[in-house]
C-alpha cells in the first residue's frame, strides 16, 4: 500500500492554515498494520483524517495506490477507504438498514446472522434483541441511542464495510471516545484484527488504544516540519516534547 | 438608480416600516390546537370585517353594474347611470384602500400557524422526537399552514366574491323572470353539491397516499441534508441521491396523479354546465324583458359564467385544504400523546 500526499495546502480560514506545503509518503509492503494519529487538539488530526478520506479537498495531491482520490466516485473510493468520522450519528431506519449502511443494496451481502455476530462483538445484541432485534427502529440522527451506543453501531458499520470492500486504508476518527473500558477493549480488537488485511489509521483519545500501533504520526509536529512521517514510539520519543509528555503523564490525549 | 436604491436599501426600508406600522400589525397569534381551527380565523375581527366587506361589495356591485346600466338606458335614467358610476368609483378607492389589509390578516395567520406548532413541538417531551422524522413533521407543517393561508386568500379573494356576485345575478334573474332565476338556483346547487361529492371521494380514495408520499420525500431530503458527513463518509452518497430522487418522483407522481383527477372530474361538470348556462340564456331571451335590461342580464350572466367554471377547482381545492388543516391539526393533537417506548414502523421503504 502506498500513500502519497504531495504539496498538502489546506486551511478551514484565512487566519489558520493548518496545513501549507506539507508532504508525506507511506509505503506498507504487506498493506497491513495499525498505525496512530496523536497530537493536541487544533493540529489538524481529524482534518488529515478527512482529507485522507476525501472528506475534504485540499490543494495539492493526495493518492492511495496512485489513485487521485478525488478523481474517483463514491464506488470506487469505498473500495480504496473505509472511513468513520468523529461524530457518531445514524440514519432513521430499521437497525438493519443502519448497518448495511454504504454497502451494495442490491442483494442481501450479510445474512442476519452476520448482522448479529458483529453487534455482540461490539457489544449491542443485548440491548436491541428484546426490541425488535434487527427491524428496531433507529431515529433520526441515532437520538434514542446514548453516545457509547452510536458510536459503537458505527463502528458496526464501518467493520461491515471494511470487511466486505477489503479497502486498502481504513480511517477511525476516535471510535471509544464515549466508551467504556470493556467496550473500549472490544473494539481495539476489532481494529486490530481489521488491520490484518488493511492499513488501519486510528486517531484515539487514549495512548492504550494504539499499544498495538507499529507507527504513530504526530501533529504536534507538524508546524515545525513540511515532511509528516510515521514514528515509532521510541523514536518520536527523541523528536516530540508533546510526546514525552504524553508518556509522562503530563498531558493526555483526552485533552489533545 | 439601482445603484442608488442598493446604497440606500437599509434607509428606505425603515421608511417603509414607518410609514407602513408593521411592527404594530404583524403578530403571531395565539393558537391552541385543541380548538377547530376555524376559530383561528375570528382571532382578528378587525381585518376580518374589513376584508369580508371588500369581498362582498365590490364584486356585487361589479356583476349587478352591466344590470344596472341596461335599467339606466332603457328607462332614461341618467341621474341613475351618474350615480352607479359614482358608485363604483367610491367602492373601487375603498377597495383600493383597505386592500392593505389582506396581506396583514393572512400573513399573520399563516406564521401563526407555523410558529406556534413548531412553538408546541418544542415543549412536547424529547422523547417523543427520538424516531420522528424532522422531515415529516416540517412536511405536515409546511403544507398545512400553506393550506390554510391558501383557503383563507381564496375565500377572500375568490370564493366570496364568486358566492356575492352569484347570489346577486341570481336575485336579479329572479326579478327578470323566475323560471331563469330558479334554473341558476338549481345549476348553482348542483354544482356544488356533485363537485363537493366528487372531490370527497378523490380525497378520500387519494390524499393519504399523496401526502404520505410528500411526507417521505421531505423526509430523505432534509435527513439528507443533516446527515451529510455521515452519508458522505459512507460512501454512499450516490445510493442516498437515488433513493433521494425514488421518493421525490414517486411524490411528484402522487402530486400528478391529484391534479389529473381533478381535471377528469372537472371536464363533465363544465360541459353539463355550458350547456344549462346556454338554456338559461336562452329561457331569459324568450321571457319578454325589455331588451336593454335583457342585454344586461345575459352580460351579467357571460361575466358570472367565467367565474363559475372555477365553482369545481374552488371546491377541489377547499377540500383539499381543509384536508391538509385538519391533517396538520391532528398530528399537532397527538403528537406527545404516546406512551414510551415510540417505535413508530411507518419506513417499510427502508
Amino acid at each position: 500500500m502506498k500513500l502519497l500526499i504531495d504539496n498538502l495546502t489546506f486551511s478551514y480560514n484565512e487566519k489558520e492554515t493548518l496545513f501549507d506545503g506539507h508532504n508525506l509518503l507511506f509505503e506498507s509492503e504487506s498493506g497491513t498494520g495499525m498505525y496512530g494519529i496523536i497530537g493536541p487538539s487544533g493540529t489538524g488530526k481529524s482534518t488529515l483524517l478527512s482529507i485522507l478520506g476525501g472528506q475534504l479537498h485540499p490543494k495539492g495531491t493526495v493518492s492511495i495506490n496512485g489513485i487521485e482520490i478525488y478523481s474517483v466516485a463514491d464506488s470506487t473510493r469505498r473500495e480504496l477507504i473505509a472511513l468513520q468520522i468523529q461524530t457518531s450519528t445514524s440514519l432513521r431506519g430499521k437497525l438493519g438498514y443502519n448497518l448495511r449502511f454504504g454497502l451494495p443494496r442490491n442483494h442481501e451481502i450479510y445474512s442476519d446472522e452476520d448482522l448479529i455476530t458483529v453487534l455482540n462483538q461490539v457489544g449491542l445484541w443485548d440491548l436491541f434483541e428484546p426490541k425488535d432485534g434487527l427491524d428496531t427502529l433507529i431515529g433520526e440522527g441515532g437520538l434514542n441511542l446514548s453516545g457509547g451506543q452510536r458510536q459503537r453501531l458505527n463502528f458496526a458499520n464501518l467493520y461491515l464495510r471494511a470487511k466486505y470492500f477489503d479497502p486498502a486504508l481504513i480511517l477511525v476518527d476516535e471510535p471509544t471516545s464515549s466508551l467504556d473500558e470493556i467496550s473500549e477493549k472490544a473494539i481495539t480488537t476489532m481494529i486490530l484484527e481489521l488491520s490484518k488485511k488493511s492499513v488501519t489509521l486510528v486517531v484515539a483519545h487514549r495512548l492504550a488504544t494504539l499499544n498495538a500501533a507499529e507507527g504513530l504520526l504526530d501533529s504536534s509536529l507538524f508546524k515545525d516540519s513540511k515532511e509528516m512521517r510515521f514514528y515509532t514510539s521510541s523514536e518520536l520519543l527523541n523528536v516530540s516534547q508533546y510526546y514525552q509528555d504524553l508518556q509522562s503523564g503530563k498531558v493526555h490525549l483526552d485533552e489533545g | 438608480m439601482f445603484l442608488y436604491l442598493e446604497k440606500n436599501r437599509d434607509s428606505i426600508l425603515d421608511w417603509v416600516n414607518r410609514y407602513a406600522k408593521f411592527d404594530q400589525v404583524i403578530e403571531i397569534l395565539p393558537i391552541d390546537f385543541d380548538q377547530h381551527w376555524i376559530r383561528l380565523l375570528f382571532l382578528q375581527k378587525k381585518y376580518l370585517f374589513i376584508n369580508l366587506i371588500n369581498g362582498v361589495m365590490f364584486p356585487s356591485f361589479i356583476a349587478l353594474f352591466p344590470l344596472i346600466v341596461g335599467y339606466s338606458v332603457e328607462g332614461g335614467r341618467l341621474d341613475l347611470l351618474a350615480t352607479t358610476i359614482l358608485t363604483l368609483l367610491v367602492l373601487r378607492l375603498i377597495n383600493w384602500w383597505t386592500f392593505r389589509y389582506h396581506p396583514i390578516y393572512v400573513i399573520n395567520i399563516y406564521h401563526s400557524v407555523k410558529t406556534r406548532a413548531y412553538e408546541y413541538l418544542i415543549k412536547v417531551d424529547p422523547l417523543f422526537h427520538s424516531t420522528r422524522s424532522s422531515g415529516q413533521i416540517i412536511s405536515k407543517i409546511n403544507r398545512g399552514s400553506q393550506s390554510l393561508m391558501a383557503l383563507v386568500e381564496m375565500m377572500l379573494f375568490s370564493a366570496l366574491s364568486l358566492v356575492a356576485s352569484s347570489l346577486t345575478v341570481v336575485i336579479s334573474l329572479f326579478i327578470i323572470s323566475w323560471q331563469a332565476g330558479l334554473l341558476l338556483t338549481v345549476i348553482y346547487a348542483g354544482l356544488i353539491a356533485l363537485s363537493g361529492i366528487l372531490f370527497r371521494v378523490r380525497t378520500i380514495l387519494h390524499y393519504k397516499v399523496r401526502t404520505g408520499s410528500q411526507d417521505k420525500a421531505t423526509a430523505i431530503n432534509v435527513e439528507s441534508m443533516q446527515q451529510a458527513p455521515f452519508i458522505r463518509a459512507s460512501f454512499a452518497t450516490q445510493e442516498q441521491i437515488e433513493e433521494l430522487m425514488k421518493r421525490n418522483k414517486y411524490a411528484m407522481e402522487q402530486e400528478a396523479i391529484g391534479r389529473r383527477w381533478a381535471g377528469y372530474l372537472m371536464d363533465p361538470i363544465q360541459i353539463l354546465f355550458a350547456l344549462l348556462m346556454l338554456s338559461l340564456a336562452l329561457i331569459l331571451w324568450n321571457s319578454g324583458a325589455e331588451p336593454g335590461i335583457l342585454i344586461g342580464a345575459i352580460l351579467s350572466l357571460a361575466g358570472l359564467g367565467r367565474q363559475l367554471f372555477e365553482v369545481g377547482r374552488t371546491i377541489d381545492k377547499v377540500v383539499v385544504n381543509i384536508e391538509d388543516i385538519n391533517d396538520l391539526y391532528e398530528f399537532i393533537r397527538d403528537f406527545g400523546k404516546q406512551t414510551y417506548p415510540v417505535l413508530i414502523s411507518d419506513e417499510k421503504t427502508m
